[in-house]
């Protein structure tokens, strides 16, 4: 039976949370003793003291050599032995890739705490290592525990950073896809589970490319580069990094659970014209509609089961296939491996505001939940989405009528060459497609399309492309937040990752004498502005039987990007 | 909470400076939502309104760390190769930086992919002060950058251009609109900033609790428009150069602290202000200071000083970047310790800023370069300008380049030494010297024939001197028949006494008369030989003035002017002798006389 040793290095001051620790590590033992593995706990007690009175260091460094897992725990000071030998163990760990660190600090420190303290955290996050806070010795076990319990499912073969564990779950979770499954032939790994084992560098940031690039839906994919642009960034101090983490993950989380309320709201304004006896009258679907503030996780999380419940109850055709869905009801269900997987990073939301407070744990549980949440919601990775720029009808005297469709695929496509040219050259990136046919269709769509089948769901305006509705370049992807009064809508640019309001001017009936090609643009702008207000305005009345309207805001102000037109 | 220094000085704002970066949110915010609309934008105003701040510390402060990576990149020696070096130092050693200068960018996709690679972040190229594209760049330059672009464009790369110019220079940007229509799609005019704004940003800055200098109390307003007013000076102008106001606080606040470590907190007094002159004043004085500091310090005249700066200002008084080689080539007398100390200093007082991605020396900022420009010696000046003419005709290709004429090598020769040529620039100017050495070779052959000419001319004069003489001689004889029969007539009077007292009084009136038409008709000959010197005389002034002046024929001139001389020198010797033989003619008149 392997035995995994844990070496505990602590000053006096910390007696009650060694105690706790070997305690708990005492009963922790009857249940990995079952699992076949054994921990064993090296107390070295006030280290500073030991090593000045001693002068042990070939013993010291015997156990730091010897063991499995190096803890360190401070509250009001940091030693010079302390410091000097957390280098030694590092040094070790570089070295050898063991022990694995963690490090602990009691918060909040004492009032008379000892430069020494911050002095070392600073340290740390130049070394790039991640610390971690407690308060009470449960919390600190709590903490301590999860990292045993990841590490123990790692066999404590390696303490991986999180973004490579999401990595190398995600990859081997799309291994049938084309481009991770090119990627994996490639490396040829001998565990194709654990593929990143002794992996180049750069064959990660390849597999972390193919993440964000070739697998999931643009909004998915830019919220990994996000992820994984936090941990390239060498400026960035730790604990802003740990913040940044958790905020990307909850992102990454709550876009998710919209895009999926989304998907099921689009399809079920649609069924409800057909069926205007379906009952959706339940306050997670109304509170979308009429709450004045952005719902929370979870509350985005309880309309997705509320709504799985109205498409279960009226027989109503799912907007995703059944075999991508999976087992339908564990979205549902209180206990199932999902709702708790959600509940831990919905913990996360409530200490938002106190942000100082994370921890090197929460960005672990972060990354872990979002790496369970991912692989649930994997047909993410069946889906592209495409914005509608424009379309223009054409019928001319004796021909056929058609519609040209200007589309952009927001997925990058593959191939070296990157552009194609139009007839007068002018070259246009792959990924915009005009499209000529004489099937009329909405002006303003987002498709959710599948790449295989083709079949989509069209988002808007739940999901708009301000860029396309503003006539300008590129794409600004803006997800919907909630209407605030009688005149505004809240998004969400998934682009600027921040608040946009937009105001209803009620253009959309009024004829109007245009004197200068700009002024005609910034008008047609409003129009299709307003378009949106129109959609959410049906969408709402449908799915709720209200008669809700919106109420034009009036102001002189043409919009902003008028004068850059 | 650490109080930190609020002021840049000449410098720009960077991310960093946050805390400290007041009164442009509105164009901040247009420039950041035209990121998300283009992947092209074009920020432009006068020099000094705060470009580069706002691009560096404004619009990418809006950006939260993991969506933003900036790469900021200066002309330096080439637009193209810059660029390209900045984004292979940016790969993570993945592509080295090209050895040789060159106007296209091999494997750009692969450079741009290392790029985003290493950090997973959209990529921002800014192209500061881009008019030293056109400035200082050739035609192939600018044609490489301008595909450079388009290319880049065309890729499905997560990477944005931001291009800052000076207003000034927009019109330059025609060529590159038509390859790139959406060039000037998304623009933002950085506007100098107003009385209003330039006073708020002046209490914010007082009011930040990290700024260790704020304003006395209860008199904020008072001071921030004093100070405006004070940076206005007599002009009748709404707006302010804000590195003047840079400038003007910092000298402010180092007149209160004396502190040069600028940690000392400061608080802006109306006292203060009332004691210190206005901008003009503080830059002439700032400049005048760190001269003659540096002088002082390197035992060398302040004069030597402004030399060394001079050649980091253009001939029309705004910067040019040199790196250490170039300075050292242009000062080959100068031992380069000296010339390093001499840079040292300025960079360490700010007026010269070192940037590490071009390793070249510039002046901090064009207000300071004005002030170079206006402390430069008519030498400094002359060999600025010889260095613009060789430079603007050898960068012509050759097929299309003239030669110097001589006139243009007189005024280049003398300050060859004092400066290093390149070889092409030196092979031109020897090329040139002997086209001129064939042109003068030509012009001396027709000179010749027209000197024969003259010679022929001048002979026929001579004869004509020759005949007068003649008559002159002839007369002299008829004077000598004249004396020998008054002589004659003298005897003869002598056996009559009555009578020969009678004829002698009327010989003697005689020979006057004789005497005085003589000397009559000779001063008639010196004055028109006078006037024909004064001809001959002003001729060679002519020739002098034109030879200052220093047109092409001045060695004909020169010759024709000695040998006009020679010409005259002889007319002189002869009317020199004539003059002597009528002296001693009348020297036997008088004695014959007597």
């Amino acid at each position: 039976m392997p035995i995994r040793k844990i070496f505990l290095a602590s000053s006096n001051e910390l007696k009650m949370e060694r105690d706790k620790f070997q305690k708990e590590i005492n009963w922790k033992n009857t249940i990995l003793k079952e699992k076949g593995t054994e921990l064993e706990l090296i107390i070295w007690e006030d280290l500073s003291a030991q090593m000045s009175e001693t002068g042990s260091q070939s013993e010291y460094n015997k156990h730091v050599k010897d063991a499995d897992l190096f803890v360190l725990l401070a509250w009001s000071k940091v030693g010079m032995y302390t410091e000097e030998e957390f280098e030694n163990a590092f040094g070790q760990f570089k070295a050898a890739k063991k022990p694995f660190i963690f490090t602990y600090f009691k918060t909040p420190p004492p009032e008379n705490a000892h430069e020494s303290l911050e002095k070392f955290k600073k340290k740390l996050s130049e070394l790039r290592h991640f610390y971690a806070n407690f308060t009470d010795p449960n919390d600190l076990w709590n903490q301590f525990n999860k990292e045993l319990d990841r590490l123990e499912a790692d066999s404590f073969a390696e303490n991986k950073r999180p973004e490579t564990y999401l990595t190398r779950n995600l990859i081997y979770l799309l291994k049938d896809k084309e481009h991770p499954k090119k990627f994996l032939t490639r490396i040829s790994p001998q565990d194709p589970e654990n593929w990143d084992n002794g992996l180049k560098p750069d064959d990660m940031v390849r597999a972390q490319n193919i993440l964000i690039d070739y697998c999931f839906v643009w909004v998915i994919g830019s919220q990994l580069r996000r992820l994984f642009a936090i941990g390239k960034d060498p400026k960035t101090d730790q604990q802003t990094k740990i913040h940044d983490y958790i905020k990307q993950c909850k992102r990454t989380y709550r876009v998710s659970l919209q895009l999926i309320n989304f998907l099921f709201l689009s399809k079920l304004w649609d069924e409800k014209i057909k069926k205007p006896g379906i009952n959706t009258d339940y306050g997670p679907i109304r509170k979308f509609f009429t709450g004045q503030s952005p719902l929370e996780l979870a509350e985005l999380r309880a309309l997705f089961r509320t709504l799985i419940q109205v498409f279960q109850e009226n027989e109503l055709e799912f907007p995703l296939r059944m075999d991508e869905l999976g087992n339908i009801d564990r979205f549902k269900q209180d206990d199932s491996a999902f709702t708790l997987t959600c509940l831990e990073i919905e913990k996360l939301e409530q200490v938002e505001k106190s942000w100082n407070q994370y921890s090197a744990w929460h960005y672990q549980t972060a990354f872990t939940a979002l790496t369970a949440i991912l692989t649930e919601f994997r047909f993410f990775a069946n889906y592209t989405l495409i914005t509608l720029k424009k379309v223009e009808y054409e019928e001319d005297r004796n021909s056929t009528k058609r519609y040209i469709k200007d589309f952009n695929v927001l997925e990058k496509m593959d191939g070296n060459n990157q552009y194609n040219e139009d007839s007068n050259q002018n070259r246009i990136p792959k990924n915009r497609v005009l499209k000529y046919d004489d099937k009329a269709s909405p002006g303003s769509s987002v498709l959710f399309q599948n790449k295989k089948i083709k079949a989509a769901v069209n988002l808007f305006p739940f999901l708009i492309d301000y860029n396309a509705l503003a006539n300008e370049n590129d794409f600004q992807i803006y997800f919907f937040e909630c209407i605030v009064g009688e005149s505004e809508l809240v998004f969400f640019s998934i682009n600027s990752e921040k608040e946009e309001s937009l105001k209803y001017r009620g253009k959309i009936t009024e004829t109007r004498v245009i004197n200068s090609e700009e002024e005609k643009i910034a008008f047609q702008k409003e129009i299709q502005l307003d378009l949106v207000f129109k959609q959410m305005e049906a969408a709402r009345n449908t799915i709720l039987g209200d008669t809700f309207e919106f109420v034009p805001e009036e102001t002189d102000d043409l919009n902003e990007d008028f004068s850059n037109i | 909470m650490q109080k930190i220094y609020p002021f840049k000085f000449l410098d720009s704002y960077t991310r960093e400076d946050k805390d400290f970066f007041f009164g442009r949110d509105e164009e901040i915010e247009t420039l950041y939502r035209m990121c998300f609309q283009s992947n092209i934008m074009l920020v432009y105003g006068t020099s000094g309104t705060g470009k580069t701040s706002l691009i560096q510390c404004g619009l990418a402060n809006k950006f939260q760390s993991y969506d933003w990576s900036d790469l900021f990149i200066r002309r330096g020696e080439n637009m193209v190769y810059s660029f390209d070096k900045a984004l292979c130092e940016a790969t993570d050693g993945v592509f080295a930086v090209p050895g040789e200068i060159s106007n296209s960018i091999k494997n750009l996709a692969e450079k741009i992919d290392a790029v985003y690679n290493a950090s997973f972040k959209p990529i921002y190229l800014i192209f500061d002060q881009f008019e030293e594209l056109y400035i200082l760049g050739d035609i192939k330059e600018q044609k490489g950058f301008i595909k450079v672009i388009q290319d880049l464009l065309s890729l499905q790369r997560p990477v944005k251009v931001i291009i800052s110019i000076r207003e000034e220079y927009l019109g330059y940007l025609y060529e590159f609109e038509k390859k790139v229509p959406e060039l000037l799609r998304k623009k933002l005019r950085v506007e100098p900033m107003m009385e209003e704004r330039v006073t708020s940003v002046i209490k914010k800055i007082g009011s930040s609790p990290t700024s260790n200098v704020s304003l006395e109390k209860g008199k904020e307003d008072q001071i921030a428009e004093k100070i405006f007013e004070k940076l206005k000076g007599d002009d009748k102008t709404l707006t302010i150069q804000l590195p003047y106001l840079q400038v003007f606080l910092d000298t402010l606040y180092l007149k209160i602290t004396k502190d040069e470590s600028r940690t000392t907190p400061a608080v802006f007094t109306w006292q203060h202000l009332e004691a210190i002159g206005d901008i003009g004043d503080v830059l002439r004085n700032f400049l005048d200071e760190q001269v003659m500091q540096t002088a002082q310090k390197l035992e060398q005249k302040p004069e030597a000083i402004w030399k060394i700066l001079s050649p980091f200002v253009t001939l029309d008084g705004t910067k040019e970047p040199l790196s250490a080689n170039q300075l050292y080539d242009r000062f080959e007398e100068e031992p380069k310790p000296l010339l390093d100390t001499i840079i040292q200093a300025f960079v360490k007082s700010r007026i010269l800023r070192f940037t590490e991605k071009d390793q070249r020396y510039e002046i901090a900022h064009d207000s300071l370069a004005k002030q170079v420009n206006a402390k430069r010696s008519d030498e400094e000046i002359a060999i600025l300008e010889v260095q613009r003419l060789i430079k603007s005709q050898v960068s012509v290709k050759p097929e299309a380049r003239e030669f110097f004429t001589e006139r243009q090598l007189l005024f280049i020769e003398p300050y060859l030494e004092k400066f290093k040529e390149s070889d092409a620039e030196a092979e031109w100017i020897e090329k040139s010297r002997e086209n001129v050495e064939e042109m003068k070779r030509l012009v001396r052959a027709k000179e010749e024939r027209e000197l024969a000419a003259e010679r022929e001319r001048k002979e026929k004069e001579l004869s004509n001197a020759r005949k007068w003489l003649q008559r002159v001689v002839a007369l002299l004889a008829v004077v000598v028949v004249a004396l020998v029969f008054a002589w004659y007539s003298y005897n003869k009077a002598k056996t009559n006494e009555e009578l020969a007292n009678i004829e002698s009084e009327r010989a003697k009136k005689s020979a006057i008369s004789a005497q005085e038409y003589l000397v009559n008709s000779y001063q008639a000959d010196s004055t028109r030989y006078r006037r024909e010197m004064d001809v001959l005389n002003k001729n060679i002034e002519t020739f002098k003035y034109q030879y200052y002046a220093g047109q092409d024929v001045i060695d004909f001139d020169s010759l024709k002017i000695e040998k006009l001389k020679k010409v005259i020198d002889s007319l002189s010797m002869k009317i020199n002798d004539a003059k002597l033989k009528m002296d001693s003619l009348l020297g036997n008149i008088n004695k014959k006389g007597e």
